[in-house]
């Protein structure tokens, strides 16, 4: 298996995008990318497109976005992995580098969920986990998976209401800070607490928002970096993959993401790390309750701790374990196959100090972490980034 | 400020899914029962019902009936719907452990609900479809 690097990065900024289809912000995202990367669109052999789809009129993106940024002839696929397609390209990428195959690789994600009404968007994703079981005479919504896993781990946890609160506050505050982010102001515990109900006891503003939106990423074996004279190349040390059952009545438990802790499990063995050694994290807040699970899954406390994490400011920057300091899904935005991409995209910029000086986590040992939830843990990519 | 755009075409889908390997649990609920399967080679039994053993991918499945009774081990209530659900928010889903060891989700009717609450499985008929639903234990209901 061979070394594999990001070296170039590229996202369009997350939000209603009325002024751009599926495709034109497909080639922002990867024009940037090749741009940041010093490479030319005719080097690209492969690229892998994250795209959950239906919500847009386009059901092949990858030969729609390969055509207008002039990657002719590459080998392409779209990947899905529900809210972690966008992950599903960027493993694509690295196993099509890290196997020999390719010196070069890209993955895309992107995804435009506000060309279909609300109640469809809805519709939608209410449908990805079984739809034959759960969504067909239960009308299951997304938020409505989630809260099953709010309302458990409030019962036997004792996680209140203005501790899931607590993250979307911290994640508009980055997201203010973010000029890429769909949500550019701060909130209060009250506007969250106040906000409409969604599914009890997730509200409005305990959700991530419906986004446009692309991000790409380009990839490198350790020659191509070398022979690109690449400065500052961001290495993959740990990639791990996990998944769980389509139906939610099949879960084991409802106080974390089994697929989550099993694939955090797996990169950081790879990486050869610890859940103490990562310095920034972006992990899968789609909700506000995810975020108090990911802590927990990932190791960044013990199960059941999430909220005093929160509570006690540690995932803020200047705290143990910044976290989503780039907004996170919830104030940066959600567009499905980008959002993937996207964490990438942040860590890297992370890793290379070039974020937006008052959002940069400290860094010493140049170690971060994303966490990519495919539905409700049906699918889970946990990647871990080094400088 | 308005973008321009054009409209697409109208994709209507609409798709009619094959029961027939598991038409009998539509049959039970006709019956007033909520039927799982039983995989006879390695004993594990399976809800929702399927065909063959996803355990150990037998075909040789029998299908038993389920007592009913469950214990909440989570619940939400939706107050936003999906498309295809608008006008009957708000509802409760409920996923309860049966005391056969399986889990059903389904929706709840009843007022009061908590996490260790004893509920009752029942088959029910409604706007001409079979489906099955959780009331409170002490409920007769059906």
């Amino acid at each position: 298996m061979r070394e594999v690097a990001v070296i170039g990065v590229g996202q369009t900024r997350f939000g209603k995008r009325r002024d751009a289809s599926l495709s034109e912000l497909a080639v922002d995202a990867l024009r940037e990318a090749l741009i940041d990367a010093g490479i030319e669109n005719r080097e690209v052999k492969f690229l892998s497109v994250g795209n959950f789809g239906l919500s847009s009129e386009d059901i092949t993106p990858a030969v729609i976005a390969a055509e207008q940024v002039g990657m002719h002839g590459a080998a392409l696929m779209r990947c899905e992995a529900a809210c972690a397609s966008g992950s599903a390209a960027f493993y694509a990428a690295w196993m099509a580098v890290s196997s020999g195959l390719y010196d070069l690789a890209v993955a895309l994600g992107v995804e435009k969920m506000t060309e279909v009404e609300t109640p469809t968007m809805i519709e939608i994703l209410g449908r990805a986990g079984s739809y034959f079981w759960e969504f067909h005479d239960f009308g299951l919504t997304f938020p409505a998976y989630y809260a099953l896993y709010a309302t458990a781990h409030m019962k036997k946890f004792g996680t209140t209401e203005e501790d899931l609160a607590l993250v979307a506050v911290k994640n508009h505050k980055y997201g203010a800070r973010n000029p890429k982010a769909q949500f550019q102001n701060e909130i209060t515990v009250e506007d969250v607490l106040s906000s409409r109900m969604i599914a009890w006891p997730l509200k409005l503003y305990d959700c991530c928002p419906i986004s446009d939106g692309a991000a790409a990423v380009v990839l490198a074996s350790k020659d191509k970096v070398r022979e690109l004279g690449i400065d500052a190349p961001v290495w993959v040390k740990g990639v791990g993959v996990s998944s769980d059952t389509s139906t939610m009545g099949n879960r084991p438990d409802f106080l974390g993401l089994r697929s989550s802790r099993e694939a955090s499990k797996i990169a950081y063995k790879m990486a050869r790390v610890e859940p103490k050694d990562i310095e920034v994290a972006e992990v899968h807040d789609c909700f506000t309750i995810a975020e108090i699970l990911a802590y927990e899954d990932l190791g960044f406390c013990k199960k059941g701790e999430g909220a005093k994490l929160i509570r006690q400011g540690e995932t803020e920057i200047g705290g143990r374990i910044p976290v989503n300091v780039d907004g996170g899904l919830k104030a940066k935005g959600h567009p499905l196959g980008a959002t993937g991409i996207s964490m990438i995209a942040e860590l890297t910029k992370q890793l290379r100090e070039e974020v937006e000086p008052n959002r940069q986590a400290p860094l010493r040992r140049y170690l971060a972490l994303a966490h990519n939830v495919g539905g409700t843990g049906q699918y889970c990519y946990v990647t871990i980034l080094g400088r | 400020m308005s973008e321009p755009f054009i409209t697409s075409k109208t994709l209507s889908l609409v798709y009619k899914i094959p029961i027939s390997r598991i038409a009998r649990f539509w049959e039970g609920l006709k019956e007033g029962k909520v039927l799982a399967t039983r995989c006879r080679k390695c004993s594990k039994l399976r809800f929702p019902p399927s065909a063959i053993c996803p355990f150990c991918l037998s075909s040789d499945v029998e299908w038993v009936e389920l007592s009913g009774e469950g214990i909440v081990e989570t619940y939400t209530r939706i107050t936003a719907a999906p498309a295809s659900f608008s006008g009957e928010a708000p509802y409760t889903i409920v996923v309860a452990r049966m005391k056969e060891g399986v889990k059903v989700l389904a929706w709840f009717e009843g007022d009061e609900i908590s996490i260790g609450m004893k509920v009752r499985l029942l088959a029910k008929e409604e706007h001409g479809s079979l489906t099955y639903r959780f009331v409170p234990l002490d409920e007769q209901g059906g």
